[in-house]
């Protein structure tokens, strides 16, 4: 059986689904955490996307943090304690980053979340009425499942994976802004390609009235500007590519949500060099309107 | 090309430099200036032909004319037999690639490449095959003198040097007309002496029509017919005894 893709099933009118934030304030030796817990069922497809998820299960406290929590010095055999509940996790692996919300999440069987999350208080004691409720369920589904179909039919909302990032607290505000950031440098960034090669070709206006004088058309002069202004933008982006790469991997991923992905690295020098060159359209045009009488009286 | 044209074409035998009434103002505030007033002059193949001057003649303006960088606003001009009144501007460029040299003041080379490369630069202008113009440029620069600084660029050369290279240039695409704009403006009087010595040379030699505008009236004694230009208007400048 194969799947396509992950589906989140979400409170709507289902008695079993009740949303419940899966922050919390935890301590460790000395030290308070901030965490998101995440119940899931150990051997469920779930724990399978978890690095070293075999391990939940094995005892019932047992829990998998996500790098950002070590970064916090946390150890597999270490403890962690929820504040309110006081209900103990005994940390057993350690997953690479995930946050919840920029939080650092914590992976826990399914059974330890609903005392952590539905006993805070009862003193970690899980009321009768809470047995078998979550927040949400992830469903893997065959391909040419009407979902929403189910979801209508079981009075629930079933969503895809990326509509449930896009649902988590801030996270559209905050993609929306960077968008709009990246949005608005490859603009700024044709305006300063543009500005640099009227500069440059006003630095120029010489050398190109003598071109003309001495016969060259301006279809000539155009195409050699924008050749050397390709090879100057194919270069510059190249090296802006492997400056940004090479800062960028120097940015600590468990601390920072930063990451370097080749695919929009190459994205984003495409879109530059294009953007550079639809600013450097500008500047080219003031090539066809230098005079070649400027190459008399002119000194060299 | 009209009638008139073709009928010009054949009586410029391979073609000197021919204007015919040729007028050309500027606008000036509400009024306007006649840079050039009827004028009328015939440079022969082999001939060179000095124009003198003060500062805001016409001489400028004359250079500009025959040169098809300006189309005048009556009048007719005929560089290497060809028409160039009412030719559209690409077809103009063309022209001044393949039938007008230029030298120009204070040589007005290209500061980043060598000798060579400034007359190689004019074979790529006109698409020539690459080898022919490297030997045909090395054989200009051995003409003017100056084979020997081929890999030199415009700092490493003499004021002399450079307008030699200049020289050398605008004979790349041998040109049936060659316009000579104050050539020794930035040159000592002998040096300034030799280098139209060396046009007056080239002129004869390669048989072009040349037209050189200076002050320096010492100088313009080298060529072979002096003519003066006041307010827009070409006048003899007498006989050569006179001169």
């Amino acid at each position: 059986m194969s799947y396509n893709e992950n589906f989140l099933v979400i409170p709507a009118k289902f008695p079993t689904f009740v949303p419940e934030d899966p922050k919390f304030h935890a301590e460790w030796d000395i030290l308070s955490l901030s965490i998101a817990l995440v119940g899931i069922e150990p051997g469920g497809f779930m724990a399978k996307g978890v690095a070293g998820g075999s391990q939940l299960g094995r005892t019932r406290t047992g829990v998998i943090v996500s790098r950002g929590v070590a970064a916090d010095g946390v150890r597999v055999g270490g403890r962690i304690t929820l504040d309110r509940s006081s209900v103990a996790l005994h940390v057993v692996g350690i997953a690479p980053t995930a946050t919840y919300g920029h939080v650092a999440l914590v992976y826990a069987p399914i059974a330890l979340w609903r005392q952590a999350t539905y006993g805070q208080v009862t003193g970690g004691v899980l009321p009768a009425s809470a047995q078998g409720l979550a927040s949400a369920a992830a469903l893997q589904v065959r391909p040419g499942i009407d979902v929403s179909a189910v979801g209508t039919h079981l009075g629930v909302d079933i969503v895809t994976k990326q509509q449930a990032y896009a649902g988590s607290p801030g996270y559209v505000a905050e993609t929306a802004t960077m968008s709009l950031i990246i949005d608005f440098l490859y603009v700024i960034a044709a305006l300063i390609v543009g500005a640099f090669f009227t500069v440059w070709t006003i630095q120029r206006k010489a050398d190109i009235g003598l071109l003309k004088a001495l016969g060259a058309s301006n279809g000539l002069v155009i195409r050699d500007a924008l050749g050397q202004v390709a090879l100057v933008m194919a270069a510059a982006t190249a090296a802006g590519a492997l400056v940004g790469s090479g800062i960028g991997s120097l940015i600590p991923g468990g601390t920072v949500p930063f990451a370097l992905q080749t695919g929009a690295i190459v994205t984003a020098a495409v879109i530059l060099a294009v953007a550079g060159l639809v600013g450097s359209l500008v500047a080219v045009r003031r090539i066809a309107a230098v005079d070649p009488i400027i190459a008399l009286g002119a000194a060299s | 090309m009209t009638a008139r044209d073709v009928t010009a074409d054949t009586m410029t035998d391979r073609g000197g430099l021919r204007l015919e009434q040729v007028c050309l103002r500027y606008a000036d505030g509400d009024g306007e200036v006649v840079a050039l007033d009827d004028v009328s002059l015939t440079v022969d193949p082999g001939e060179m032909v000095a124009v003198v001057g003060a500062s805001g003649s016409g001489k400028s303006s004359l250079l500009a004319v025959a040169g098809a960088m300006r189309q005048p606003d009556s009048g007719h001009i005929y560089v290497g037999g060809t028409a160039v009144t009412g030719v559209p501007a690409k077809q103009r460029s063309t022209l001044r690639h393949d039938r007008v040299g230029f030298v120009f003041q204070g040589s007005n080379l290209l500061a980043s490449l060598t000798a060579l490369e400034q007359l190689e630069l004019v074979g790529r202008i006109g698409r020539a095959p690459r080898a022919a113009t490297r030997t045909k440029a090395l054989a200009l620069l051995e003409e003017v003198g100056l084979a020997a600084k081929a890999g030199r660029r415009p700092g490493q050369l003499s004021g002399g040097e450079r307008q030699r290279v200049g020289i050398a240039r605008a004979l790349m695409a041998d040109p049936a007309v060659l316009l000579v704009d104050e050539p020794t403006s930035a040159l000592d009087h002998q040096r300034a002496i030799d280098i139209v010595s060396l046009l007056v040379e080239e002129t004869h030699r390669h048989r072009i029509a040349t037209l050189m505008v200076t002050h320096d009236r010492s100088l313009a004694r080298l060529a072979d017919r002096v003519i003066e230009m006041r307010d827009g208007r070409l006048e003899p400048a007498g006989a050569p005894s006179e001169r």
